[in-house]
């Protein structure tokens, strides 16, 4: 079963464990951006100790 | 669901580590950018004066907004770190869990992951997003520190620490002809080289303060070093426990 996306009888939709794997750490990559790196003066306010402390850029 | 596995552990992962990352942060690092930012405030307006020619397109300094908010001092900025740091930690938790179900999903010819194979990840991880991006190329950095422009050390951090991640993953996992290109990989950026200030110093100039900021960058420098072995042997340890214990493949 490596389709991509099938239907099963009971109406669940169910991915491949594969698919599930990457588009997690497409969740955990956006995440880190978000926090670590998204240019925003307020984001980088809130995480501005945090993104120091683990040696992100930073001015 | 493998999905809804991989989530759940990250979030108790990255709860457990970031929690225990921030509040080292708090005893000993935040003292060291509270006190370098002493520093700063007294500098920013003169500097900005002073090299009005091109100076913030050259040196990096944010356009800070001054409507922008910010947490205030105290209570509201400590919870904003320890929040932020938490969110970190699970991004790298969600991350590093992922990548190690994949590992047990497709590398048959390796051993499977369990705490001790997961302290190992979480060395490799302290390579590729501490080691090759910071100290080997844009050395952790207290505020008021002058250096290029954000945008390019950031492009060049993820640069890097992707090269290095994908680099020593094709040591591990090619076949021993294409091994020698995972260390061309993982040294490009350090041939590319990291964007770097046209001076080195501090935006403060004052002779008295470039020595304080030089002794709390140095302090700055060791005690994060220190943190980060911390943190990612914490995080790769705890990973592998999770993913044998909870990130069922077989069963998807």
């Amino acid at each position: 079963m490596q389709q991509t996306i099938s239907a099963s009888q009971n109406n669940t939709l169910t991915l491949s464990a594969a698919v599930q794997v990457v588009s997690a750490i497409a969740i955990g990559a956006a995440l880190l951006f978000a926090v670590g790196f998204a240019p925003m003066d307020v984001a980088h306010n809130a995480a501005h100790d945090a993104r120091h402390a683990f040696a992100f850029p930073c001015h | 669901m493998i999905l809804r596995n991989i989530l759940l552990s990250a979030i108790v992962v990255g709860l457990f580590t970031g929690l225990f990352y921030g509040l080292f942060q708090q005893s000993q690092i935040n003292p060291i950018i509270y006190a370098a930012e002493e520093f700063e405030v007294a500098e920013e307006e003169p500097v900005v004066q002073a090299h009005s020619h091109g100076a913030e397109a050259s040196q990096g300094h944010h356009h800070h907004d001054e409507e922008a908010w910010s947490p205030a001092d105290g209570f509201e900025r400590i919870a904003y770190t320890l929040g932020a740091d938490i969110a970190i930690a699970i991004a790298y938790a969600i991350m590093m869990i992922s990548l190690m179900a994949f590992h047990d999903l497709k590398a048959n010819n390796k051993p499977k992951i369990n705490t001790l194979q997961g302290t190992a990840w979480g060395i490799v991880a302290m390579l590729a997003f501490f080691v090759a991006p910071a100290m080997f190329g844009l050395h952790p950095e207290v505020p008021g520190t002058e250096a290029a422009v954000l945008e390019g050390r950031q492009t060049w951090w993820l640069i890097c620490a992707i090269l290095t991640a994908t680099g020593i993953a094709v040591l591990y996992y090619a076949p021993m002809k294409f091994k020698a290109g995972g260390i061309v990989l993982a040294a490009l950026p350090h041939l590319i080289g990291a964007p770097m200030p046209e001076q080195h110093g501090f935006a403060n100039t004052d002779p008295a303060a470039v020595e304080a900021l030089t002794q709390l960058t140095s302090q700055f420098y060791s005690l994060t070093a220190i943190g980060m072995v911390i943190f990612f042997v914490l995080l790769g340890s705890m990973s592998g426990f999770v993913v044998k214990r909870f990130v069922k493949l077989q069963t998807a």
